[in-house]
């Protein structure tokens, strides 16, 4: 009978039991607040894709409550926040397309902020807009930050651009230290938002997490 | 000719049309979601639209709405006919838009491309005409609104006066929300107006009213001492809680969930207004674990952000206190800033004084999702020292 090495078997044992703690922490770490998901519909364009920010730590334990904002060409309050069955609605058709964040890393706290600013958005009532991102009055351009009240239409990717801008996460926009910042009245930054998509937002300028829906387990 | 015969005519024509229309709109129809769902890109997407022209690029828009896909699937012809902003008339942007034919999200979108591309010389009295006309579709006349000049106080007069007199909801949302961006005063005074007698009004009037009044106390609070502004934020936020509270006053036009939203936002943007005088008097109020936490009725989610914007608006005030001040008062009120925001150079001077044996370790608690990273202070992009100051 060949002989067994205990050195190997508890080194083998070893490696295994960390290999699974390791993917087990992963999992009990993850936390997709202030994350973005975006999905598409079975429809016309493979690009178009829509955006919302995730409210909550994951879809699964939230119920029916809030979960994700997001804007839509409904005609009042455009931006809502809604349960994730609401925003994954007609499964048949909706395909998830990824959870994505921004190329920086954000502390609980910045998550905090950033999930504030989005429901901040949801508070007021705001019209949607295909052609940009975002739209404020721009008779005065202080390079003052504009308030969440102050936006008059906004898109999909427009929430979520302006939600992390607004707390100085960037996304995209002219690089350099000023320019980039959508949230703040600026001749740049208030075309800049002319050029992008959903689509492209979520593949060129941010991090792919997972293509999983944001479930914790 | 006798009516039955009359009537198979009518039927007949009817049919033929029906599907002569719909053999000519199917594949006009197939032929533009070929050609968009094979594109290997969005750029080819855009490419294929910069050739055509713009009559055809609103025919497509019309094909696609009409066809009941979501309005997203025309943002491409919608950024398109943006990127050629500078050739389109403005004569055109205007009759297209008004043009009852064409679906509402074309029109919507053309309306606001000609407010655009007129900044402040748009066309008032036609715009007006739409905003004031109670047929025509309310998305259409809300973004009419937008459209306006901004800098005309005549105008301003009259979208105060609609703000009143028109029946729609919508419309009268957003002819305030114009106001409280373009002349935050006047809006004030529709604001005050409306809560003081705030069971006349509709929830959407009042949503307005709220909006308006705590924007205006957040916004230009720099002009009131701190005592009028707390007893201003007071009356208000004790208006906004009764309303809130007196449920007789909803209607069924908001859901439960727009009445929570509708109402508690508003009153955390009043509460912010003191929030963010940035002053340690300020934090006091707010932070002090007797006085507005405990007495705030509207849920511990809207107290958690008061409180975190509160913390993050008054670091400078409260940072001073950590590194001045050893008496228990100020050092509740650290403990409490640490709650929300675990700012370093607070938790530093705290963590000090545990080991001097002046504080207890045990009684610096951080957030509940607290990932071990302390706050620093932000700079923002114009180089003022904390961002917070611009809010």
């Amino acid at each position: 009978m060949r002989k067994i090495n205990g050195k190997k078997v508890t080194v083998t044992i070893l490696v295994l039991l960390m290999i699974f703690l390791t993917s087990q922490s992963v999992f009990a770490a993850t936390n997709f607040k202030a994350f973005s998901v975006y999905r598409k519909k079975d429809s016309v364009v493979s690009y178009e894709w829509h955006a919302g920010i995730m409210k909550e730590t994951d879809c699964t334990n939230s119920g029916n409550s809030d979960t994700v904002i997001h804007a839509t060409s409904q005609t009042t309050y455009c931006v809502d926040a809604v349960s994730w069955s609401s925003y994954m609605s007609d499964m048949s058709t909706i395909h998830f397309k990824g959870v994505y964040r921004p190329n920086v890393t954000m502390s609980s706290t910045k998550k905090n902020y950033v999930v504030d600013t989005a429901q901040d958005l949801a508070s007021t009532n705001i019209k949607y807009v295909l052609t940009r991102q975002l739209d404020y009055d721009t008779s005065n351009m202080d390079a003052s930050k504009v308030l969440p009240s102050e936006v008059k239409k906004i898109r999909c990717d427009g929430v979520i651009e302006y939600s992390y801008e607004y707390n100085d996460v960037r996304i995209c926009g002219p690089s350099g230290s000023s320019g980039w910042n959508i949230s703040v009245k600026n001749a740049t930054t208030y075309g800049y938002g002319d050029d992008f998509t959903p689509y492209q937002q979520a593949t060129e300028f941010m991090t792919l997490v997972q293509c999983e829906i944001p479930s914790a387990n | 000719m006798g009516n039955k015969k009359r009537r198979l005519i009518i039927i007949a024509v009817v049919l033929i049309v029906g599907i002569t229309t719909t053999a000519f709109a199917m594949p006009r129809l197939t032929a533009i979601i070929q050609r968009m769902s094979m594109s290997d890109s969005e750029k080819e997407i855009f490419d294929d639209l910069a050739r055509m022209t713009t009559e055809e690029i609103i025919d497509e828009m019309n094909t696609i709405l009409n066809a009941g896909y979501e309005d997203d699937v025309a943002m491409y012809h919608a950024m398109t006919l943006a990127n050629r902003l500078d050739d389109l008339s403005e004569d055109m942007l205007l009759s297209e838009s008004v043009n009852e034919e064409n679906h509402p999200t074309l029109r919507y979108t053309l309306l606001q491309l000609y407010g655009e591309k007129m900044g402040n010389k748009t066309d008032s009295s036609k715009l007006l005409n739409i905003i004031l006309d109670e047929d025509e579709d309310s998305n259409v006349r809300e973004n009419a609104i937008y459209a306006l000049p901004s800098d005309d106080p005549e105008i301003q007069k009259i979208i105060a006066t609609a703000f009143f007199s028109v029946e729609d909801e919508g419309v009268a949302y957003h002819s305030l929300k114009y106001l409280w961006i373009s002349n935050s005063t006047l809006a004030e005074k529709i604001a005050d107006k409306v809560l003081a007698d705030h069971e006349n009004y509709s929830d959407e009037r009042l949503c307005a009213a709220i909006t308006a009044k705590g924007y205006e106390l957040f916004k230009n609070n720099g002009n009131r001492t701190f005592d009028a502004l707390l007893k201003e934020k007071d009356d208000f936020t004790n208006i906004c809680i009764e309303i809130y509270e007196g449920t007789a006053v909803f209607s069924n036009a908001l859901s439960e969930k727009q009445e929570y939203e509708a109402w508690k936002d508003p009153v955390r943007i009043s509460a912010n207004a003191v929030a963010q005088l940035g002053s340690e008097k300020s934090a006091r109020y707010i932070l002090d674990n007797d006085g507005f936490i405990s007495e705030n009725k509207l849920g511990t989610e809207i107290t958690d952000y008061i409180c975190r914007n509160t913390v993050r608006a008054n670091y400078l005030a409260l940072e001073k206190l950590a590194q001045t001040s050893n008496n228990e008062d100020d050092i509740e009120l650290l403990l409490t800033a640490t709650k929300y925001i675990p700012y370093r150079k607070i938790v530093n001077a705290l963590q000090a004084k545990v080991e001097n044996g002046s504080l207890r370790g045990d009684r610096i608690v951080f957030p509940p999702d607290f990932d071990g990273i302390y706050a620093e202070t932000e700079t923002n992009h114009a180089g003022v020292t904390s961002w917070e100051v611009m809010r």
